[in-house]
């Protein structure tokens, strides 16, 4: 389909964006989730504020204990970064499990943790990881952990007139090992159910994503097969279903990824 | 020195280069002076009354031109769109198909009204405030539902929603069941397929009012066809009527209809005397072109204790969709029942099929058209006999193939196959595979938990459509026959115009070959066009993996005229007589003196001027000709598939391909390799991803490449492919069709291995597509 | 898309019978939902606004109840449009009310709720359902709240949800509102 008439601007500092969007419109990442939306004409924004060309938003960074990664910055180059490879390997491994090479190429980490898409990859690995993210507004900037960044279904803690700027990943120190399993959805793509498991000093976290509105952290013990697959099962209470996969199935394979996403990091 | 011919190498697409450098001339790519651009206001409800259509807001809109309804059509003269394929002697019955919808809606995606803006983007934006009130009735999108007393009614011609019920039969089906050893059966779904092609269609309609002329540019496999039928339902005669199939990127069937656009753009550039263009949407390519397959079959299959089989019965409810499109009868009936004998000997069939009207986008052609609704169903019985006989699904296929003929093959059905060699086929794929290894690997995997399974198809198919007289005879609305015309330029260089149209398959390429192999020119001198119905007199198109077996008769013949002549033109400026003159590798020559010669090149140049020719030889070098084959073609070959499913997930990792197939001599390998893997694709992704799912009130819930598995590159393995050489006496080359047979043997083969990795599992069927949920779930209630 | 719903209220069938004729009072129980216009007749004209991430769609209905008081039961048919998107929806509804032993009623709803166009094609129809019941809950909770208040003052403050939640307003959603602003 067609997308109906908008205005297009494309600012070139976080300032001039901000500006901008208080006068409404959409902000525009790598456009891979709002674009299908403007087409089937369910959303129908009078204005696009392109981030495209604002340097401040790209580009990755070493701060010592973590990794702070621009808003802009797209999957190729999360998943192409040696910086990344070397202290958070599992946001390389999922940003090279995103989409295709069109869409790493063009898609980025915060158009993705914006749009809260549940089936998304990032949301799922930033939450297992406690990233934070940044936001920046009218009336400055905040910061928010990402398990409290994804409020529901496509809905997020970011207001219309704030924008993303950062998310900053904690290393993965002292041995500490995490994978991300997925089942790829074999149009989209999408995470029919994505598992990420973090093994630290303090323990193991689980959070499973595409089965749920948000990010699901999986509490309970998880020791045995047996464990998992029920501590999981416990924690998606409310599992979404689809023409592809029932929720009933993705309980099952939450749990079966969740086992194989913990023993990837034994 | 021995050049390499031209005919059986390799030789790289001469079409590609213009294709990937994004120079490729495709309908969408025009762009005439003062065109102006179509939208088509779609019903989004599967079915309903039409109270009123308000056309006001639109009107208003500036840039807007116009807005019409079905009824304007009418009144300017426009008829239904005509169904090209009535099947006799089974009731069937044709319902009126406006091209825009007139009352009432009956799929969604059914045209309603259409807007003519200066700028596509405002032809679209006035197509939604198009403000249409539709009373909803109630929707069928089930083939076997809609035959049910009380179910929606489509056509009021249409009783029980019935289109017709044909019936095939041969033996004596009755006694072969009761006196069978063993029966096998079940409900098999090949389930409704999007194609996909990659270039959306699109019409560009320019009537020249002065001239009384239409000019149509559209993506169509056989421009001939929709000029004959647009004579049919616009009222403008066939001769005043050009239709340009320019570039056509992909079709796998769903580019043969003449569909109800083409018309509208006609009709909007009659009202405004403008070229009036539309393209679809992908989103209107997932609604409103044909969609393929959607069978519910009811089949069973006797045999004897060892193995023989001796008989096939089937009920079949074929979904057509809400109207008939242009091949629609034919595909459930002709190309398939008469196919229900597969390559093996089953001296009884018998197979009721019943074509149904549902809510739901018309269904046509999509890549194999019938016979691999036929094959999956023949080689899924003959898989379940031997699994009912424990025996191996090698031994079961070759106690059952048809023995090597050179001379034809009648088949209980009625159809006579040209040539084969099945088990030479088999053997190849056996050796390639390492069958015994393989399944030594299986039985050692299975030991240790792991399912693995190895799924075996042998089929043969009837493609290369076909004599004339028997297009006529099962109510084919044309011929099947083509046309060819070599010229010769006065440089030397040739031109070869065709009535088949390719639109992928690289014939630009092959034919070439053909030409420059027979005329011992270089094939980059030989020009072969196609597409434009003002160039050649007739040709029925490309379908059915007809263009090789059917056109190359006819480029034969004309290449046999222009030897003919060349011989008489040599012989006088060579001072022979004719009867001593020998044409080789370009050369004519008078026997025995081979220095005594001139170049093909010379003769066209003597013949172009004609300052010295023979009495009563005319000028010029130009040749036509015209064939009708004598049977079609059946090629044929045999698949291997190996898969590992995890019985956690019910993921299925394809781990091998093996495929072998017989297309008789082949011109060009690497042509003949990219049909093979393409049509393995389109075929494996039936059994594992793809399928149509409507809502229960006939929304299409997969409406877009986001919920619509195609498959991409990754999801393969590398095929490994062999072939064999079985020529057919049906043309002179002694080729036949390789455009389907990897979607006729594939679907069968992998969908046989899933199931053979599931059999320790207890599992006896999955409907594809085979999704891990499904096989998951399978698994669960094996267990339970 | 089949949603039922059952509850109880501490009510008799008399009191909640006539809470349902309300039927402003019942609308503001629909996130988004906006009655324009009574027409007097049974048939109501309204608005409802949907709004889930970037997609919205604002439906423009007509809905009709047809109450009948000797069975406390009531048919509502509505039907509307996103003229800017294209989507359609259409709901029809059954309510029954039905005296509990202890003197309560037990209120009974049967919904069909379809989409059309875009909304229903959008795919990914998890999503689509998962609003879709998540919006009848909420407006069944609140219903449900509105009927064990004390008051008709506590009452009126009771109102859809914060429901920026739900903002994704999908077909089921549009199809409730139009039953409820039919209703009275």
């Amino acid at each position: 389909m067609h997308k109906a008439k908008f205005d297009y601007h494309r600012p070139e500092s976080v300032d001039a964006a901000l500006a901008l969007l208080q006068q409404g419109g959409k902000a525009l990442a790598g456009g891979h989730s709002l674009i299908p939306v403007m087409k089937m004409r369910l959303a129908q924004p009078d204005a696009l504020i392109d981030l495209g060309r604002i340097p401040d938003l790209s580009g990755i960074t070493d701060e010592g204990d973590s990794l702070r990664i621009g808003a802009t910055t797209t999957h190729t180059e999360v998943n192409q970064s040696d910086l990344v490879q070397a202290s958070v390997p599992v946001l390389c491994q999922t940003a090279g499990m995103i989409g295709d090479p069109q869409v790493r190429n063009r898609g980025t980490i915060g158009g993705s943790i914006a749009h809260a898409d549940p089936a998304a990859d990032y949301p799922t690995v930033l939450v297992a990881l406690g990233a934070t993210v940044h936001i920046q507004g009218p009336n400055g900037s905040r910061d928010v952990g990402a398990a409290d960044f994804f409020v529901d279904l496509f809905q997020t803690a970011l207001g219309e007139t704030e924008l993303i700027t950062a998310v900053t990943v904690p290393k993965l120190a002292g041995g500490a090992k995490a994978s991300y399993q997925k089942h790829r959805h074999p149009a989209s793509a999408y995470a029919v159910v994505g598992v990420c498991a973090v093994r630290s000093d303090s323990g193991q976290t689980v959070v499973i994503g595409g089965a749920s509105a948000t990010p699901t952290k999986v509490t309970g013990p998880m020791g045995t097969d047996e464990e998992v697959m029920s501590s999981v099962a416990a924690a998606i209470t409310d599992p979404m279903g689809d023409t592809y996969a029932s929720g009933e199935y993705r309980v099952h394979l939450a749990g079966v990824l969740a086992r194989r996403a913990i023993a990837a990091t034994a | 020195m021995t050049a390499i011919r031209p005919f059986g190498h390799d030789q790289r697409r001469l079409e590609d280069p213009r294709m990937i450098t994004g120079q490729a001339k495709y309908t969408d790519d025009f762009v005439l002076p003062g065109m102006v651009h179509l939208a088509v206001v779609r019903s989004p409800y599967a079915h309903a009354n039409i109270v009123s259509v308000d056309t006001s807001a639109a009107l208003e809109m500036p840039g807007v031109l116009g807005v019409w309804t079905g009824q304007d059509m009418v009144d300017a003269g426009f008829g239904g769109i005509p169904c090209a394929w009535v099947v006799p002697d089974a009731g069937t019955v044709t319902p009126n198909h406006p091209p825009i919808a007139i009352d009432k809606v009956r799929y969604v995606g059914d045209a309603v009204a259409i807007v003519v803006a200066d700028d596509d983007y405002v032809a679209k934006d006035a197509a939604m405030v198009v403000e249409v009130d539709y009373d909803e009735l109630p929707a069928c999108t089930d083939g076997e539902k809609a035959h049910a007393d009380g179910a929606p009614q489509l056509h009021d011609d249409a009783p029980n929603n019935q289109c017709f019920h044909w019936t095939v039969s041969g033996g004596d089906v009755e006694a072969a069941f009761n006196e069978a050893d063993i029966v096998v059966g079940e409900r098999i779904i090949n389930q409704r397929l999007v194609p996909v092609a990659m270039e959306p269609r699109s019409a560009l309609a320019q009537w020249s009012s002065g001239m009384g002329e239409l000019t149509l540019w559209t993506t169509s496999q056989n421009p001939h066809i929709v000029r004959f039928l647009l004579s049919l339902d616009t009222g403008i005669p066939e001769h005043k009527i050009r239709v340009i199939a320019p570039d056509v990127g992909g079709g796998f069937g769903s580019k043969i209809p003449h569909y109800p656009e083409d018309s509208m753009t006609i009709f909007a550039s009659q009202q405004l005397d403008r070229p009036v263009k539309w393209t679809e949407t992908r989103s209107e390519n997932f609604q409103a072109t044909i969609h393929g397959r959607d069978h519910i079959q009811d089949v069973e299959m006797a045999a004897k204790s060892d193995g023989t089989i001796t008989g096939l019965r089937a009920k079949v409810w074929a979904n057509l969709g809400a109207y008939l499109s242009t091949a629609s009868t034919g595909v459930p009936t002709i190309l398939h029942g008469l196919m229900l004998s597969g390559a093996y000997t089953i001296p009884n069939i018998h197979e009721d099929v019943y074509g149904m009207f549902t809510n739901t986008t018309p269904v046509d052609a999509y890549r194999g058209a019938g016979r691999p609704e036929a094959t999956f169903m023949v080689e899924r019985l003959v898989d379940l006999v031997a699994k009912k006989l424990d025996m191996d699904p090698v031994a079961i296929r070759e106690k059952n193939l048809i023995p090597p003929f050179t001379e034809g093959h009648e088949v209980a059905t009625g159809l006579i196959y040209d040539t084969g060699n099945y088990q030479a086929a088999l053997d190849k794929a056996k050796d390639m595979a390492g069958y015994d290894e393989l399944r030594a690997q299986q039985a050692a995997a299975r030991a240790e938990g792991r399912y693995i399974g190895i799924g075996v198809c042998t089929y043969s198919e009837i493609c290369g459509l076909g004599p004339s007289e028997v297009a006529g005879a099962v109510g084919f609305g044309g011929g099947l026959w083509e046309s060819a015309i070599v010229r010769f330029h006065p440089s030397g260089k040739v031109r070869l115009m065709v009535g088949i149209n390719p639109h992928g398959q690289g014939e630009q390429t092959t034919f070439a070959q053909i030409v420059a192999d027979q005329l011992g020119v270089p094939t980059e001198d030989v020009d072969v066009q196609y597409g434009d119905t003002a160039q050649t007199a007739m040709g029925w198109g490309t379908y059915g993996s007809r263009s090789t077996p059917v056109a190359s008769g006819a480029m034969m013949g004309a290449i046999d005229k222009i030897k003919d002549k060349g011989r008489k033109i040599a012989a006088h400026l060579l001072e022979a007589s004719t009867a001593d003159i020998e044409f080789e590798d370009g050369k004519f020559y008078v026997r025995g003196s081979p220095e005594s010669s001139m170049t093909i090149q010379d003769i066209a140049l003597a013949a172009n001027t004609a300052w010295n020719m023979p009495d009563g030889v005319e000028p010029g070098l130009e040749a036509s000709a015209f064939f009708n084959p004598s049977n079609f073609v059946y090629p044929f070959g045999a698949h291997i598939a190996v898969v590992e499913v995890d019985p956690d997930t019910g993921e299925i990792d394809f781990q091998r391909y093996i495929a072998v197939d017989d297309c008789g001599p082949q011109i060009n390998p690497m042509i003949v390799e990219g049909q093979i893997h393409g049509g393995i694709a389109q075929g494996v992704a039936q059994a594992l991803w793809e399928g149509v799912q409507y809502s229960e009130d006939g929304q299409l819930l997969t409406s877009s490449l986001m919920d619509y598995a195609i498959p991409k590159a990754e999801y393969f393995p590398k095929f490994e492919l062999g072939h064999t050489v079985t020529p057919t006496d049906v043309n002179p080359l002694g080729v036949k069709g390789i455009g389907e047979t990897g979607t006729i043997g594939s679907t069968p083969a992998i969908y046989g291995a899933v199931l053979d990795a599931l059999a320790p599992l207890g599992v006896e069927q999955v409907h594809m597509p085979l999704t891990p949920e499904r096989v998951w779930r399978a698994i669960q209630e094996a267990k339970a | 898309m089949k949603i039922d719903n059952e509850f109880e209220v501490a009510r008799p069938p008399d009191v909640v019978w006539a809470f349902f004729q309300d039927v402003p009072g019942v609308a503001s129980c629909l996130p988004g939902a906006e009655l324009t216009e009574d027409r007097g007749d049974g048939t109501y004209a309204g608005i409802v606004s949907v709004k889930l991430g970037p997609m919205n769609a604002t439906f423009e209905g007509q809905a009709s109840l047809t109450p009948d008081e000797s069975t406390h039961s009531a048919h509502l048919e509505g039907k509307g449009a996103d003229r800017k998107g294209g989507s359609r929806g259409s709901v029809k509804v059954d309510y029954r009310l039905v005296a509990t032993d202890s003197g309560g009623t037990t209120v009974i709803v049967e919904a069909d709720v379809s989409l059309a166009g875009p909304a229903a094609q959008f795919g990914r129809t998890g999503i689509i359902n998962e609003m879709s019941n998540r919006l009848v809950s909420d407006f069944v909770a609140c219903l449900e709240a509105k009927l064990e208040a004390e008051t008709p003052e506590q009452a009126a403050e009771i109102e859809a949800g914060e429901v920026n939640g739900f903002k994704l307003l999908l077909a089921s959603l549009v199809a409730w509102l139009k039953k409820i602003l039919r209703r009275s």
